[in-house]
Order: C-alpha cells, then sequence, then structure tokens
C-alpha cells in the first residue's frame, strides 16, 4: 500500500512537473528569427493611450504585450498575442489596442479593460507598424515584408481589412499621418536600392500622389509629421557603398542621419547627420516629436540613448537654405551641433519611444533591459 | 494713484516676462524613472580579446543556449564596439537577420570586387558561407562568414575598425547567426500548399531540359529541402574584363555604366556598380526565403528573381537552359520559387 501510494505519488509529481514545464514553454516566445525561446520579454515599442493614462509595450520576444499605469509607473497587467509584435496602437476612445504581429502576419484586436484579445485580424507579410486615421475610424498597418508593397487599411468598427494600398515601392516600414487627416507618409525599405523613399499617400483615394527619393539611404525606420504639417522627419542610415570600404574616411561606412522633407510639392529635403567625430548614433530608429513642434526624439538603438534635437532650429536651417546648401551638411560631422539639444543615456537597445499627451515626458523601451526608461523632456 | 497703477503694471509685465522665459528656456532632460518589465540583464563582458587571427580560431559548436543567443543578439545589434559606434551587424543584415540588400566592396577578396550582403537567416543549414565558397567547415568563425575575421578586427579591420573581441563573445555572436531560421514563404495558400501558379512553375523548375534542379535539387515540402546543393558553379556571372579576370585591384569596370556615359562613382547611378571578380564560380545559394532575399547573384546583378532566368544578368543559358521558355512560363517559375 505503501509503495503504491509512494508511486503514484510520484507519478503525480513527475506529472505536475512536466505539466509545469509544458505551460511555461506553451507560453514563452523566442528571439527573433530563432526559435530559441527566451524568458525575455524584448520591450519593442511602446504607445501611449489618447489620455496619456496608459503605456502598451510590444514585447518582440515575450509575444505579449505589457500595460503600464503612466501616474504611478507600475505594471498592471500582460495579455498575450501572436509571434513578434512589434508596433500597437490605442483607439481615439483608449477602449482598444491593435497590435502588428509581424511574423504572424495579423493585427490583434485586445480590449483594454479585460487585458484580452477579441479577435485576429489577417493582413499582409510582416506588418511592422500601425497608425490611426485622425478620426480613428482606420487602421493603417505597413506590410513590410521584402517582396511585399502595400499598407492594409482595417475599417475598425468592424474591425476587418477594408482595402489595401498599394505603393510603387517594396518594405513600407513605418507611416504617419498628417495633422489634417488628408495624407500619409509612409517610408519604403526597398531591399537592393539605394535610393530609398517617402510615399506621400492621398487618405480619400489610397493613391499615391507624391514620392520622395531620399539619396543615398537605407534602414528607414521611422517617419513623423510636425504638428504643423510642413515637414516629415525620418530616421535613417546612409551608406557608402559605392567607395571600396578601405577609402570610408574616418570608417564612416555607413553615417546615420535624419531627412527633413517640405511636404509641399517639389519641397526641399535635408538629410541632417547625427554624428558627430567620434561619437556616431549607430542605428536610429524610432521617433517623436512633441506636440508643440519644438523637440524631436530620436531612439538609437545601437548606442543605448535618445537624441534630443531642437526642431525649431532645423526648421530655421530648411527655411534659410537653398537645397545646395543643404546637401553639402549631409556629411559635416560638426553640423549636429547646430540642432543637437541633449542625447540621453537610457537602457540597453532603445527601439521605439512615445511622447505623453502634453510633450513633457517621454517614455522609451529598451529592448534589451527589459524596461521602459521615462526621460523628463526639456519642456 | 497712477504710480501705484504703473507699479503694479510694470511689476505683472516683468512677471509675465520672467514666466515667458522660464516656458521657452530648455531645462535639461534627464531620465526620471525606470520601470523594469521583465527580468534585469546585462551584456557579457568584453573579456581577453584573441590575439591569434580568427581565421586559425574555431568556437566550438555550442548548443543554443536561450542566455548565450541573447547574448549573441545583443552584440548584433549593438553599435558601440566599433570604432566610433557607427554601425552594428545589424546595418547590413537587419535586426531580422536578412538582408538590406545593398553591395559594398569590402575587399576580402582584393579591392574592386563589389558582394551583395548574404541574406543570413537559416544559414547554418548550408555551407559553404562565402559567395566564391571559400569558407566551408561549419564550425568555423561564423563560418557564415569568415568576414567575420575582419568585422572583428583581423588585419586593419576595414570593416568595424574595432579591437578583436573574446572567445566568449565571438561564441555567443555565432551561436545567435547560427540559430536564425529561415522565415518560410508567405506566398503559399494558408495551409502550407503550393498554389496552381506555383505548380506549373515548379514543373518548369523540375524539367531536366531547363535544369533548375541539377544545382537547387529539393522537395517544397520538405523543410529539410535546400534547394542548393553546396557547390560552386559558374552560371556566367562572374565579371571578366578585357584580359581575363580582375589583375588590377581596385580598377572599377562597369562597361553599361561606361557605355551609357555614366561615372561609376557618380552619386546619381541607382544600380549597383560592377566590379570584377576574383574567381567566376560562385556558391550555388539556397532558393529558401528567396522571396525575401533580393537583390540575387554575388554581386547583386540581378534586382529580381525574375532577371535571375530571364538571360538579362547572366550569359545566355548558363544559369539553366531558358531561353525557349515564354514569359508565361519564366514567370510560374518566379513564383514558384517565391514559395520556398
Amino acid at each position: 500500500m505503501k509503495k503504491k501510494s509512494l508511486c503514484s505519488g510520484l507519478l503525480s509529481a513527475a506529472v505536475l512537473s512536466l505539466a509545469l514545464i509544458f505551460i511555461q514553454t506553451a507560453d514563452a516566445g523566442y528571439i527573433q528569427g530563432t526559435r530559441v525561446q527566451s524568458e525575455h520579454p524584448s520591450p519593442f515599442s511602446i504607445s501611449i493611450s489618447p489620455d496619456g493614462n496608459t503605456l502598451a509595450v510590444a514585447n518582440q520576444s515575450g509575444h505579449s504585450v505589457t500595460f503600464i499605469d503612466a501616474k504611478s509607473q507600475k505594471v498592471t497587467g500582460e495579455v498575450a498575442v501572436h509571434d513578434q509584435p512589434e508596433s500597437s496602437v490605442f483607439s481615439r476612445d483608449g477602449k482598444t489596442l491593435y497590435v502588428c504581429n509581424a511574423e504572424s502576419d495579423s493585427v490583434s484586436v485586445v480590449d483594454v479593460a479585460s487585458k484580452k484579445e477579441t479577435k485576429e485580424i489577417k493582413v499582409g507579410d510582416w506588418p511592422c507598424n500601425i497608425k490611426l486615421s485622425k478620426d480613428g475610424s482606420k487602421a493603417y498597418v505597413c506590410c513590410s515584408g521584402n517582396m511585399w508593397n502595400t499598407v492594409d487599411v482595417i475599417d475598425t468598427s468592424r474591425n476587418e481589412r477594408a482595402s489595401v494600398i498599394e505603393l510603387p515601392d517594396y518594405g513600407p516600414r513605418d507611416i504617419a499621418i498628417s495633422p489634417d487627416g488628408g495624407t500619409a507618409a509612409c517610408i519604403c525599405d526597398t531591399a537592393g536600392s539605394i535610393n530609398r523613399a517617402v510615399c506621400f499617400i492621398d487618405l480619400a483615394s489610397n493613391k499615391v500622389v507624391d514620392r520622395r527619393p531620399i539619396r543615398h539611404s537605407a534602414n528607414l525606420r521611422s517617419v513623423v509629421y510636425s504638428p504643423d504639417g510642413q515637414y516629415v522627419a525620418v530616421t535613417y542610415m546612409k551608406p557608402k557603398n559605392w567607395l571600396p570600404v578601405c577609402e570610408a574616411e574616418n570608417g564612416e561606412v555607413f553615417t546615420n542621419n535624419v531627412a527633413v522633407i517640405e511636404t509641399k510639392p517639389h519641397g526641399k529635403l535635408a538629410q541632417l547627420p547625427l554624428d558627430e567625430l567620434n561619437n556616431y548614433d549607430g542605428t536610429p530608429y524610432g521617433l517623436a516629436i512633441d506636440p508643440q513642434g519644438k523637440y524631436l526624439y530620436i531612439a538609437v538603438r545601437g548606442m543605448h540613448r535618445v537624441t534630443i534635437l531642437d526642431f525649431d532650429k532645423i526648421r530655421d536651417i530648411m527655411i534659410s537654405n537653398t537645397q545646395e546648401q543643404l546637401d553639402s551638411y549631409t556629411d559635416d560631422l560638426d553640423f549636429v551641433n547646430h540642432y543637437l539639444v541633449q542625447r540621453v543615456p537610457v537602457g540597453l537597445g532603445p527601439s521605439w519611444l512615445a511622447l505623453s499627451p502634453d510633450g513633457k515626458y517621454c517614455y522609451v523601451c529598451n529592448y534589451f533591459s527589459n524596461n521602459v526608461s521615462v526621460i523628463k523632456t526639456p519642456l | 494713484m497712477r504710480k501705484t497703477i504703473v507699479f503694479l503694471a510694470m511689476a505683472a509685465l516683468m512677471l509675465f516676462g520672467f514666466t515667458a522665459v522660464g516656458d521657452v528656456t530648455a531645462g535639461e532632460a534627464k531620465v526620471v524613472a525606470t520601470i523594469q518589465t521583465g527580468p534585469e540583464w546585462t551584456p557579457p563582458e568584453r573579456g581577453e580579446p584573441l590575439t591569434i587571427p580568427e581565421v586559425h580560431y574555431r568556437v566550438k559548436h555550442s548548443p543554443y543556449r536561450s542566455e548565450l543567443v541573447r547574448s549573441g543578439q545583443f552584440l548584433f545589434n549593438d553599435a558601440s564596439w566599433g570604432l566610433q559606434g557607427e554601425y552594428s551587424c545589424a546595418a547590413c543584415h537587419y535586426e531580422r537577420g536578412q538582408s538590406t540588400g545593398l553591395i559594398w566592396d569590402l575587399g576580402d577578396e582584393g579591392w574592386g570586387s563589389w558582394k551583395n550582403v548574404k541574406y543570413i537567416r537559416g544559414g547554418r543549414y548550408l555551407p559553404p558561407f562565402r559567395h566564391e565558397g571559400f569558407t566551408g567547415h561549419p564550425d568555423e568563425i561564423v563560418g557564415a562568414t569568415s568576414s567575420i575575421d575582419r568585422v572583428c578586427g583581423r588585419d586593419p579591420g576595414f570593416v568595424f575598425r574595432s579591437e578583436n573581441w573574446s572567445a566568449d563573445r565571438l561564441e555567443a555572436l555565432i551561436a545567435y547567426i547560427r540559430s536564425l531560421e529561415y522565415t518560410g514563404s508567405p506566398f503559399r495558400n494558408a495551409d502550407g500548399s503550393l498554389t496552381e501558379v506555383q505548380k506549373r512553375g515548379m514543373k518548369t523548375f523540375y524539367d531536366p531540359k531547363v535544369g533548375c534542379a541539377n544545382c537547387h535539387p529539393g522537395d517544397p515540402m520538405d523543410k529539410r529541402g535546400m534547394f542548393g546543393d553546396g557547390q560552386t558553379h559558374d552560371v556566367g556571372t562572374g565579371r571578366v574584363g578585357k584580359y581575363g579576370f580582375r589583375s588590377t585591384p581596385g580598377a572599377v569596370f562597369n562597361t553599361k555604366a561606361l557605355d551609357a556615359g555614366v561615372d561609376p562613382y557618380g552619386e546619381e547611378y541607382d544600380v549597383p556598380i560592377i566590379g570584377l571578380d576574383l574567381v567566376k564560380e560562385f556558391d550555388t545559394p539556397t532558393l529558401r526565403d528567396s522571396y525575401a532575399s533580393a537583390p540575387y547573384f554575388h554581386d547583386g546583378s540581378a534586382q529580381s528573381l525574375i532577371q535571375t532566368i530571364d538571360n538579362s544578368a547572366t550569359e545566355k543559358d548558363k544559369h539553366g537552359v531558358t531561353s525557349h521558355l515564354t514569359e508565361q512560363e519564366l514567370q510560374d517559375v518566379v513564383e514558384f520559387m517565391k514559395a520556398l
């Protein structure tokens, strides 16, 4: 009898342990691009509710979204989504969160109150960014697969894919909606091209109305409109691959820039350096601009910091210089001092950031540190 | 009374003025809080750098321990170990392990020989790894690249210009690169089967008269099907100079550009500049994930899949015998390749 009890006890313990292991591994995500499981959530992007009270952090390796109360700065919950979430956006009433699951090719619809996924919407290849229309009735999803050239449009009243915007270039990576809601600027990171472009889309007709190539550009990562709608800013890297690398001065095989483009037809385009000699901004990533249009914030993923630029000064540079003069500043490693405000060290691998509605706080998710840095901005 | 009003007005103005100045003067930005959402993590120590040329150093084939792979992922994305923090591995291979599709003259086969950035997902499955197939041993440093030798600072370290790495950090980076998996095609039916067009393309692909499967064998329904033979072949993409292979290091010849009157060093040119090659046989790449690995061939001379088989980027009928195929048949083969 004792033996039997012992055996059944051991058996139960073994089954329980196996079940626990199964539960843990079934819920665990994996490291990007691999099937190696990881306990690290790897926060990749962050969005903020319209009232500024809730933060949603998309965990790329965790395959989940973590909610944070912005006032108390406490984690309030986590919801499992699908593989490799890379971006999210709140609905205008803050009750729903839309999450791009890059590797599952889908968008999760999450009820914020109950913290549950209510629907999964299939979209194109590798959805990596999502933005809402001004009235909140549509969500625009960048499907960034190397051989994909669409922005999928989700009708948020039915939560269904309603239409598809075709682009002339592959790899749409991020999209920004103009302040008046009439136009979108979509950056296309087309593999193989050395002059990657921003496509301007008329949102009434869903047609591309303008295409602005950025000369010698790669790794376009983020785009924002200035609050007055007169400019868009784009983070990207500039490859110097027309030279043998031994001829690239100071090892500047890549430089790191922000492109500022006048949105009016045939407007000027400045390729402004973020680098200084011996202090480059390797791999600039997410962008944000405050509601007053005063400061531009750039998460620098490779150098673990946030670079803050004075957008008023950038605007002055745009107005007071000809296109030819602007072109001459592109490789000037002193030029950043004209508009650099500060470089703020944060955690490891900051990828995306979000500003509070008043622009006074900047929330930065640090991929490798598994945390969010809260920056009090200069405002 | 009047004096009092003037005094009050001036005081109000001064107060307003000071407030306004306070509003526009930039304060210093600073991190005021950190919200931990997962385990705290620190990167691997820099360690003692290797002093022997890495090409002679072999990293053991470590199991894909999660922490090791994650450390490698960090190093892959970290720019701070370069000379000035200019860029990381992910600048060329993307944080997804894919490719920017840029071509570079890295000097690894002598100057003047531009090479297409390799798509490195699934790279461990099909050595050799370099375009020329020079690196064959799967446990060789990043085998997927003896170029990591240079990346990590062998010779002058042309690329990153950093110090040599320690064995631990190399092991982590290699573990990450080796653990990258193919993404799988988004172009198949939802149940993973081939579409009708893809099936038509498959028939042509396996036609012995066309010959694609001679060097790219595989079964599309078998996840282990690599669609590569691990050999090198001359498929008419080697750029041979007037007097044979490249003899002048650094000399760049782009006959099409020169004929068209374009300065091959000019910044206006939107097509890869083609250098001259050291050899004319190149490693057969896998066709898995070929939908995501454009441009194609060792020098990126085919911008799209159709250009790999329509004889526009190769000598006629040297990369498969395809000149007798109709446009539709060629397009079907492209659709089949996109499904792999």
